[in-house]
């Protein structure tokens, strides 16, 4: 990269959608439309969650900008280029922890590095780091079997940083949680976003999530997936577990479910 | 007392039980004791194996052959099964080829194909290897390939998104998912071999506790038959307590899965 391009996507959010579509069985009698005409930005240091029911697409959408499905029409960038393979610019996590089993937690998360031969002498401390940042301290010789479901994503969470990527794509990352688990969860991985300044894309399906851990959510509707709608969440970056049972935090997500109560009535109008 | 210590009175009980029926019935001669010799025959027979096993005489050599035809076969079958799978379950051409084949073979039971081998490759050794390696390739390779494709949706998302090459993802997921699966087919293949092995000596041989068997029987010392199948069964069963050993070592984090494979 020549120092031209670097100072042209200087200031270029993080993740740009231009017209992205996505069409399954293209052209074919039983062509399903998943995705029309998708802009989306995450600005820099910024959370953008899509929220939607299932079937509208949004985790297409994530897996479009996470290089894994193809887009159809439209074009998405990451950190100013093109998206055709998974970018090392990167990181995901899905619903489960998908965990190696008979690799320890350091190595589970430390895999990432060595996929790509880019383990150093430091890997190993800046592992050990992540870990106690997540509160597992001490567990790092451990067996994913030995964990819960909450530490296992925990392990998740370090291994989609270790790599250090600027983006990070959120798959309902808590969603086989329970509730409170999820909440603490929640709390942590914002507070990590925001303090390692980093960017991302949160699929879920739960408002009360999506207000709390979005600098914006984008409501979708499905048949075809598109966007309905967009909430602006000023709670400030930095994120507290007071912050859900807040007045304002309980306005902002009325205000999304209005979204959606509004795009399902008008989706069942257009239907008749 | 322990469940363990349990079990292993309760068997002693229960054998020292069957053992004093047994013998009862042939003292009694309930059973003619040419068929059916008493318990304390076939421990007289065991006590004079043992003395000369070490000693001079030919029990040991034999029980030796078999244990080198078991396991020369056994390593030829489980290696060519693992390096055949990998391949079945990598590439669609070799796949395309080759199932068809293993398919019928597997619907084959084995050991008709031991006089096949007896012509093919004499009355030596070869050929109880060649009959130990073939039944035990089955069951390995199957549960080999079964277990190369089990990679579930979120697993291969992974790796991709990780940008492992295809390389990578074998080496770093498929083949560690299919360890298990490859250890179950290995633990059956071991109960095989053996098969295999006193299956080819029968068919014809000079040596061989298979040898010893049928030699016995046909010239009713029906103690010594006994004694040399306890012998065998000792064998049998140290070998596939070491493979048992040995996968719970290697594949720590799995709890052991169960076989698919016929003999």
């Amino acid at each position: 990269m020549t120092v031209d391009e670097s100072q042209d996507k200087r200031g270029l959010p993080a993740v740009q959608v231009r017209a992205a579509t996505k069409v399954y069985n293209h052209g074919a009698e039983d062509e399903v439309v998943a995705l029309q005409d998708i802009d989306l930005d995450v600005p820099e240091g910024e959370v953008v969650a899509l929220l939607g029911p299932s079937g509208c697409g949004k985790s297409t959408l994530l897996n479009m900008v996470g290089g894994l499905v193809t887009t159809t029409e439209g074009e998405i960038r990451v950190a100013g280029s093109l998206v055709t393979d998974p970018s090392p610019a990167i990181g995901m996590m899905f619903q489960r922890p998908v965990l190696l089993p008979w690799l320890k937690v350091i190595d589970n998360v430390l895999l990432p590095l060595k996929v790509q031969g880019a383990e150093s002498e430091h890997s190993q401390d800046k592992a050990n780091s992540l870990i106690e940042l997540v509160g597992l301290a001490g567990f790092a010789e451990r067996y994913p079997s030995e964990l819960s479901g909450g530490m296992q994503q925990r392990v998740a969470i370090c291994r989609m940083l270790i790599a250090e990527p600027q983006v990070l794509l959120l798959d309902e990352p808590f969603g086989a949680l329970d509730e409170l688990t999820r909440e603490f969860m929640d709390v942590e991985l914002r507070q990590i976003i925001t303090s390692q300044g980093r960017s991302a894309i949160l699929v879920t399906h739960s408002p009360l999530e999506a207000v709390f851990m979005a600098d914006r959510v984008d409501v979708m509707t499905p048949r075809p997936g598109r966007v309905a709608g967009r909430v602006e969440i000023e709670l400030g970056a930095d994120r507290s577990s007071d912050l859900f049972a807040s007045d304002e935090l309980i306005a902002y997500v009325r205000k999304v479910r209005d979204l959606i109560e509004d795009a399902h009535a008008e989706e069942e109008s257009a239907g008749e | 007392m322990s469940e363990r210590t349990k079990s292993a009175l309760t068997f002693v009980v229960s054998l020292t039980a069957i053992c004093l029926v047994w013998e009862y019935a042939s003292a009694q001669e309930y059973v003619n004791p040419l068929v059916l010799p008493p318990p304390s025959e076939i421990g007289v027979s065991l006590w004079f194996f043992a003395q000369n096993f070490l000693g001079p005489a030919e029990y040991w050599r034999d029980t030796w052959i078999t244990i080198q035809e078991i396991l020369l076969g056994y390593a030829i079958g489980v290696t060519s099964a693992v390096v055949l799978g990998g391949l079945v379950a990598e590439f669609k051409v070799v796949r395309r080829v080759v199932v068809p084949y293993t398919v019928a073979l597997n619907a084959t039971p084995k050991i008709a194909l031991a006089p096949l081998f007896i012509v093919f490759f004499g009355f030596g050794i070869t050929a109880k290897v060649v009959m130990a390696a073939f039944i035990c390739f089955f069951p390995v390779m199957v549960n080999t390939v079964a277990g190369l494709v089990s990679a579930d949706d979120d697993q291969m998302k992974l790796m991709t998104s990780l940008r492992a090459s295809r390389w990578q993802t074998f080496r770093r997921l498929k083949m560690m998912l299919a360890l298990p699966y490859t250890f179950a087919g290995m633990r059956t293949a071991m109960a095989f071999a053996v098969v295999g092995a006193i299956i080819g000596e029968f068919f014809g041989a000079t040596r061989g506790l298979g040898f010893r068997i049928e030699f016995a029987a046909a010239r009713l010392e029906t103690a010594n038959l006994f004694a040399f199948l306890v012998v065998l069964s000792l064998v049998a069963y140290l070998l596939y307590a070491l493979i048992e050993a040995i996968e719970r070592r290697v594949v720590f984090w799995s709890g052991g899965l169960q076989s698919q494979g016929k003999p």
